[in-house]
């Protein structure tokens, strides 16, 4: 290895891109943007599902969701199924669309007071819970309770009820606020908002009826074994797992994930065509000093390496700054996708695989598309290349 | 007095095949003896196959029949790769267009050769070529870019790089081709130079007959066909240019100096202050050069 001619042909690589500044800048832009695109697509991406599991597990507390879509489900049926071997628990909901105020859709989770710890909701004030299953209370996303300017506990809204016949507006007072949004609220682009179930069971005229049952196993292995029991029991019944419902939204992810890796794949298009247009014209200005070079006796990995130099450092250094771009960006790839109200948040981390991914692609295509035109500029003649005008 | 065969080309043909049935035969059975320390001119008109016989006698090109021994090593089925080393070390060129590296500096650009064979530390290489650069006479533009060169300035460093890895042949294609009359002195003379201290050989293509004044033997080419011209022209380049005239030839290239200086500062490619600098160098030696032409009269 010649070390002296190595440092020789940096020189020379660094000079030549500094003379065309403009077009070198352009070039790791290109490099830079498809990079940055990439990280940040796939650092949001990882971030997504990540949270994921984690929150849906969070945000239901309940392994096994019995859901139909008319109140049918006679309420003893939640006191029923806990007496399944492995159930801990079972609780019986309904759950309806509403509008806040008139305007702002939410989703009524309608829950038996006494059962407002098993979904583990942070609340503003600890422990203030609805006063009794019959009244007219609510607890609202702190986010909402902005939005619609009421901000104070204690103060009421009104809310609108409309499903199936029924046609209700009351007012209900607002008792406690949660604090975090969840997982599902963002999924959903809507709020969820607590109210008590003897309330609303009374307003749609369906006493001792729900549409959904949450249930919490002791111990997870035991998924498959109740499940069975329960489609025993009840047969023709409504079965969501956790499992299924992670499931779901990764299948929406990958969707997702598939049309963004379209404007990656672009991207990088167009970063592979800056550099070949880069390299090509950097070879055609210098055809002759490549005569000259071959002349003198500069053999094919001399020249290699000249050129060789210049697409490392247009490879690296696109790599390096769309690494950091890419990281950034991920915040406000992050910010954006919330605006549009279908996002929670996801937690953006240092990913080390995405960011060795993202230099090693950008290295690769700044290589990959210099190959032709570096190998046809090693091919040509030195007295072929002498005559170059 | 038998003098040591330098190179040899025996029965070389070229012949390029354009289309399916037209050959054009651009070189046709040469066989050629250089010797060392000969300055051997070669003239004759345009197409007859002066550049081949310089690409081919510099392994550049290969020939369609015949074979070509220099410095003892028959080149004619070497390698590619063994080629681009036996250049490096056994022949220099000079181009009609200078041909510097562009990204490179004077003393970098003089430097290459020998950072390319590898054989030297940086900084005797470093030494080596500022010292070739003396004898060029460009001592004080080691750091310049060749687009900060006037031509003639250029080709001075594009010999000084010739040289650099002490090869015993340097080839020339139209040396003094673009460079004005006061390079060209310039440059005629230190050939005379290299050759006679140094003990280079020369091959030198030109068109122009006062370059020829320089040679020890002189060849044409006709039609691909070689001719020599048994009249060997053995002027002594300090007799045929008198003292006079090589004054006054300087004398015109510093004049020539200060315009193109302007020029540059014109364009904003030097500063005042290197001007400044260049310019009392400059007048500094026009007066010596014009005291001395008083004194001759
Ligand atoms: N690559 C080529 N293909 C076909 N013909 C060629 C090629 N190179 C040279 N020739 C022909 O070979 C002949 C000799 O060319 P060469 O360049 O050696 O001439 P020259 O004596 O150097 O001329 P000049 O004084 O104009 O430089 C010319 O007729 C030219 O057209
Ligand atoms: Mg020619």
């Amino acid at each position: 290895m010649n070390l002296l001619f190595l440092k020789f042909s940096l020189k020379m690589a660094l000079r030549n891109m500094a003379i065309h500044r403009l077009r070198t800048l352009l070039t790791i832009l290109a490099v830079t943007w498809s990079v940055a695109t990439l990280v940040a697509l796939r650092t949001v991406g990882i971030g997504m599902r990540s949270v994921i599991s984690q929150q849906i597990g969070e945000f239901l507390q309940a392994d096994i969701i019995i859901a139909e879509d008319t109140i049918v489900i006679p309420q003893h049926v939640a006191e029923d199924i806990k007496k399944i071997p492995h159930v801990k628990e079972a609780v019986g909901a309904i759950l309806i669309p509403a509008k806040i105020e008139r305007y702002k859709g939410t989703y009524l989770f309608s829950i038996p007071i006494d059962k407002i710890d098993f979904f583990k909701i942070t609340l503003l004030e600890k422990d203030k819970n609805f006063s009794s299953n019959d009244v007219s209370e609510i607890i609202i996303d702190y986010e909402v309770a902005e939005e619609i300017g009421k901000k104070k506990i204690g103060s009421t809204l009104t809310l609108v009820i409309s499903f199936g016949t029924v046609y209700m507006e009351d007012r209900f007072r607002i008792v406690n606020m949660m604090t975090k949004k969840s997982f599902l609220s963002g999924m959903l682009g809507t709020s969820f908002s607590l109210v008590p179930l003897g309330r609303i069971q009374e307003i749609l005229g369906k006493k001792d009826f729900i549409n959904y049952i949450f249930i919490r196993l002791d111990d997870k292995k035991y998924l498959n074994d109740v499940v069975k029991e329960l489609r025993k029991l009840y047969p023709g019944i409504n079965i969501l797992k956790q499992t299924d419902i992670i499931k779901i939204a990764d299948r929406i992810l990958s969707t997702v994930d598939g049309t963004l890796m379209m404007i990656t794949i672009i991207g990088l298009m167009v970063a592979a065509l800056g550099v070949t247009n880069t390299v090509m014209m950097s070879i055609r200005e210098r055809i002759r000093e490549i005569g000259v070079l071959k002349a003198i006796g500069a053999n094919d990995k001399q020249i290699l390496q000249i050129f060789l130099n210049e697409i490392l450092i247009l490879g690296i250094m696109g790599g390096i700054l769309g690494d950091i771009t890419g990281y950034f960006g991920s915040y406000f790839l992050r910010n954006m996708i919330k605006r549009f109200g279908v996002m929670f948040d996801v937690p953006i981390r240092l990913y080390p695989q995405v960011l060795v991914l993202g230099f090693i692609i950008a290295v690769s295509v700044a290589v990959l598309s210099a190959f032709y035109p570096v190998y046809r500029a090693i091919r040509i003649r030195p007295i072929e290349a002498l005559k170059y005008e | 007095m038998s003098r040591k065969v330098i190179a040899e080309l025996e029965n070389i043909s070229k012949y390029y095949y354009i289309g399916k049935n037209i050959v054009v035969k651009a070189l046709e059975d040469i066989s050629l003896k250089i010797y060392s320390r000969d300055i051997l001119i070669i003239m004759g008109p345009s197409g007859s196959g002066k550049s081949t016989l310089m690409n081919i006698l510099g392994t550049l090109d290969r020939p369609s029949k015949g074979r070509i021994i220099i410095e003892g090593t028959d080149v004619t089925d070497l390698s590619e790769k063994e080629l681009y080393k036996f250049r490096l070390k056994n022949i220099g060129f000079v181009f009609q267009f200078f041909n510097l590296i562009g990204t490179l500096t004077a003393l970098e650009n003089v430097m290459l050769p020998m950072i390319l064979l590898g054989n030297l530390d940086e900084e005797t290489a470093r030494i080596k070529a500022s010292e070739l650069l003396k004898i060029v006479g460009m001592s004080d533009k080691l750091n310049s870019r060749p687009s900060q060169l006037s031509g003639g300035q250029q080709q001075r460093v594009a010999i000084a790089r010739a040289i650099a890895n002490d090869p015993p042949l340097v080839l020339m294609d139209e040396p003094t081709g673009n460079v004005d009359m006061a390079s060209e002195a310039v440059i005629l003379k230190l050939i005379k130079i290299l050759n006679k201290y140094l003990g280079i050989t020369f091959v030198i293509v030109t068109h122009n007959p006062e370059v020829s004044l320089i040679g020890t033997r002189m060849i044409s080419i006709r039609s691909g066909r070689l001719f020599e011209s048994d009249k060997v022209p053995t002027i002594d380049l300090e007799k045929a240019l008198d003292e006079r005239k090589i004054l006054e030839l300087q004398l015109e290239f510093f004049e020539r100096e200060i315009v193109s200086l302007k020029k540059l500062l014109g364009k904003g490619l030097i500063t005042f202050d290197d001007y400044k600098a260049e310019l009392s160098k400059i007048r500094e030696r026009l007066e010596m050069i014009k005291g001395a032409l008083g004194e001759l009269k």
